[in-house]
């Protein structure tokens, strides 16, 4: 079970987010020191090694600190479960989508109606994700997640849409003429809906 | 015997193209430079202006992936690349004590090849079929004929490579000159700041350019029937060439006005810069580092080792740190900064560089790069980098070595206008768009859905890229008005401490016209005025 969004959430706004705002803080307040105080005679000194060395130090572990947890959210994030509830097949080309799924349900845009991508709320979905042309990028940003779709190489990744409703999905990789026309629905409704809807009209 | 053939000098315009002179070189180049960076600004009006609301009012999808393509590619190939050079090759041989600079011949074949290569990338617009449209990335297999059959895109393959070999002869000229020409006394570790940056660029520069123009030219030959690309691995293999040069790229753009920053922030604060050695090093650490990198571009492929490009790109925050410490450092230690135009770009630069720097920390996590990878997070990020970070600390170059160069000073209060308009305007049109990127809105699109809340922020803007545009107005006319009506700046006009300062200004052909002080530090100009102190106190 991967929630790609609470694993951004959690990276971004309890890590991520918080060390950057100290940083900017403490650069911006030293600024503003230097600027508002007087002083007429500059300090010799010249250089500092060893508060160099351990701010080097104290850098070093910020760095280690963010890469371990980037570490392990993206296992997380990536990991691929043994089994899946649902598979899907998307192929993505200029300028569209098309989501295949079990027992030959297929789902394609017109000129003028997006394609909506129909997932049952709560299960891992395991997308098969391949281009027919340019590299595109299936995004949905509710998600938080995004990977690129090549031709004939073909690539997987689980998802879990947790929460039931409609929100946007795009391509993110530029592709060409239409690419900002390159939009789909997702649809996130109940298990027993999604199975209703499955066998719907083959 | 030998017999001196008398030929007549050239005269004009062709003085200054023809010229083997460093000084008149760095300076066409510059200007050549400059002149890119108005185009491609214009360039950034139009995308801004289609943005401004949703729906296509100027221009169509088409006109619009041509716009921001080439102004993308015009301001990473023609403008920042050679105008940080540019730089290197105008102050390097001045900072060390030299007369010339290595090869000033071929030095001037690249600037040559640097701007007929954009003349060429360019021409795409008045082609039938326009210019190219394929991003400055030229992603295979989109770039192939197949996908872009249009004449632009061969000229643009061919002109950036003209662009790339121009820079690449550049950066080999500037390197052998620190470690030829340097002046007696002049060691390594007392070379200033700014020509230690020029190295640690010139490094990077030697190994990361010749992939981008051999993956350029291969893909020229795929686009004509020679299958390189065409294979199941192709277009990530294009990938790999192209960020591995286009990473370093980044940098290449940056280090040396981190240098020149450097520079402008120690002669403000009336002291040595702090920590001079330990910025060399992380200058080149960073530089090391830099090479192994450009995976981190690739992270939502799925097929490069995300842990590894995680790894290396978020270690480079300790060389950045300790960078960001030697200037802060100086300015602390400093006595309070003379706040001229140049300081006030320099602080500038210190202030929105981080917010690029920290925000390439974001981006180097996999995890949240999967969310704000090709949205306008990313746009408003190598923004800050790059125009909060390079283009500031270009300016701040600019006000503060135009005395030298030009023997006049610009103009401090249009200067101040000018930062306080391209400091307001910058952030109104960047910060939004890391909200934007945030909540979802694509780079590289002309329009967006009216209902998905991109609106209000998109306009904001669009009104912070017409602030800067003024900025650049105002700067065009603080440089008539200061070359028209000169006030005299004399040799050293800010009391600065590096060897340029120690000729006439501007300096004549051979750079020295008396005897070089004694270089016993990294400031020997700074050491005089000291001696001199200690003589009179005695």
């Amino acid at each position: 079970m991967t929630d790609t969004r609470r694993e951004f959430d959690d990276l971004f706004f309890s890590l991520y987010l918080p060390v950057m705002v100290v940083v900017v803080v403490v650069v911006y307040a030293l600024v503003a020191f230097v600027l508002l105080r007087r002083r007429d005679r500059p300090s010799p000194k010249r250089e500092a090694k060893v508060k160099e060395g351990l701010y080097a130090a104290g850098l070093a572990t910020i760095a280690a600190v963010l890469v371990g947890f980037t570490f392990r959210a993206e296992t997380r994030v990536d990991a691929v479960a043994e089994r899946a509830a649902l598979e899907v097949d998307v192929t993505a080309f200029q300028w569209g989508w098309r989501f295949a799924y079990p027992g030959g349900r297929t789902v394609v845009g017109t000129d003028r109606t997006l394609p909506v991508l129909v997932v049952p709320a709560g299960e891992t979905v395991r997308f098969t994700l391949v281009s027919r042309d340019v590299i595109h990028a299936f995004f949905v940003p509710e998600l938080r997640f995004k990977r690129d779709a090549f031709p004939h190489r073909p690539t997987r990744f689980d998802l879990v849409f947790d929460e039931e409703g409609s929100f946007p999905g795009t391509c993110a990789e530029f592709c060409g003429l239409r690419h900002a026309d390159m939009r789909f629905g997702v649809r996130v409704v109940p298990r027993a809906r999604f199975a209703a809807w499955l066998r719907e009209d083959a | 015997m030998t017999v001196a053939l008398e030929r007549p000098r050239p005269r004009g315009l062709l003085a200054w193209a023809a010229s083997t002179d460093h000084k008149r070189i760095g300076l066409v180049t510059l200007a050549g430079a400059f002149v890119a960076f108005l185009v491609s600004g214009v360039l950034a009006l139009l995308i801004r202006s289609e943005l401004a609301w949703p729906g296509n009012q100027l221009l169509s999808n088409d006109a619009y992936n041509q716009v921001f393509t080439m102004h993308g590619s015009a301001m990473i190939y023609v403008f920042m690349t050679p105008a940080a050079l540019a730089l290197g090759i105008y102050l390097v041989p001045l900072q060390i004590g030299a007369s010339a600079i290595v090869g000033p011949r071929a030095t001037l074949l690249g600037t040559w090849l640097t701007f007929t290569g954009a003349f060429v990338s360019y021409s795409g617009f008045v082609t039938g079929s326009g210019a190219a449209r394929d991003g400055w990335t030229a992603f295979f297999p989109l770039s192939d004929q197949a996908f872009s059959p249009e004449t632009g895109m061969d000229l643009w393959l061919v002109g950036t490579t003209l662009t790339l070999v121009g820079s690449l002869i550049h950066g080999t000229t500037i390197l052998a000159t620190v470690l030829l020409r340097r002046a007696p006394g002049m060691t390594m570790l007392r070379i200033p700041v700014f020509s230690w940056s020029m190295v640690a660029t010139c490094l990077m520069v030697l190994p990361s350019f010749p992939p981008a123009i051999v993956g350029f030219l291969l893909l020229l030959a795929d686009r004509h029937g020679v299958n390189v690309y065409d294979v199941v691995n192709g277009p990530l293999e294009y990938q790999h060439l192209f960020w591995f040069y286009a990473h370093p790229v980044v940098y290449v753009m940056f280090f040396p006005l981190v240098g020149a920053v450097a520079e402008v922030v120690a002669t403000f604060a009336r002291r040595p810069f702090f920590g001079y050695s330990a910025t060399a090093l992380s200058l080149l650490v960073f530089a090391a580092l830099s090479m192994s990198v450009w995976g981190h571009h690739m992270f939502t492929t799925g097929n490069v080792q995300n842990e590894y490009f995680s790894l290396t790109s978020t270690a480079l925050l300790v060389p950045a740190g300790i960078e960001y410490f030697g200037i802060v450092g100086t300015m602390v230690a400093g006595a309070r900064p003379r706040l001229t135009t140049a300081m006030w770009f320099a602080i500038g630069f210190v202030l929105l560089f981080l917010l690029g720097g920290l925000s390439g920390i974001i981006v180097a996590s996999p995890t949240l790069d999967y969310h704000v990878h090709d949205t306008m997070f990313v746009v408003a990020h190598f923004h800050y980098t790059l125009f909060g970070g390079s283009v500031l600390g270009l300016f701040a170059a600019v006000y503060f070595w135009f005395p030298k160069v030009t023997g006049a000073f610009l103009r401090e209060g249009l200067g101040k206008l000018h930062f306080a308009l391209f400091f307001i305007g910058m952030n109104l049109t960047f910060f939004p768009l890391f909200v934007l990127g945030y909540d979802g809105m694509r780079r590289r699109v002309a329009d967006y859905p009216g209902d998905a809340g991109f609106t209000t922020l998109n306009l904001v803007a669009t009104v912070g890229a017409a602030v800067v545009a003024l900025g650049v107005v105002v700067f065009l006319v603080n440089v008539v008005v200061s070359l028209r009506r000169p006030v005299p700046a004399g040799d050293d006009p800010w009391g600065a401490q590096t060897l340029e300062w120690w000729t006439s200004s501007p300096p004549p052909r051979e750079n020295f016209d008396r005897p070089l002080p004694p270089i016993r530090s990294f400031t020997p100009l700074l050491d005089l005025r000291e001696e001199e102190e200690r003589r009179r106190v005695a």
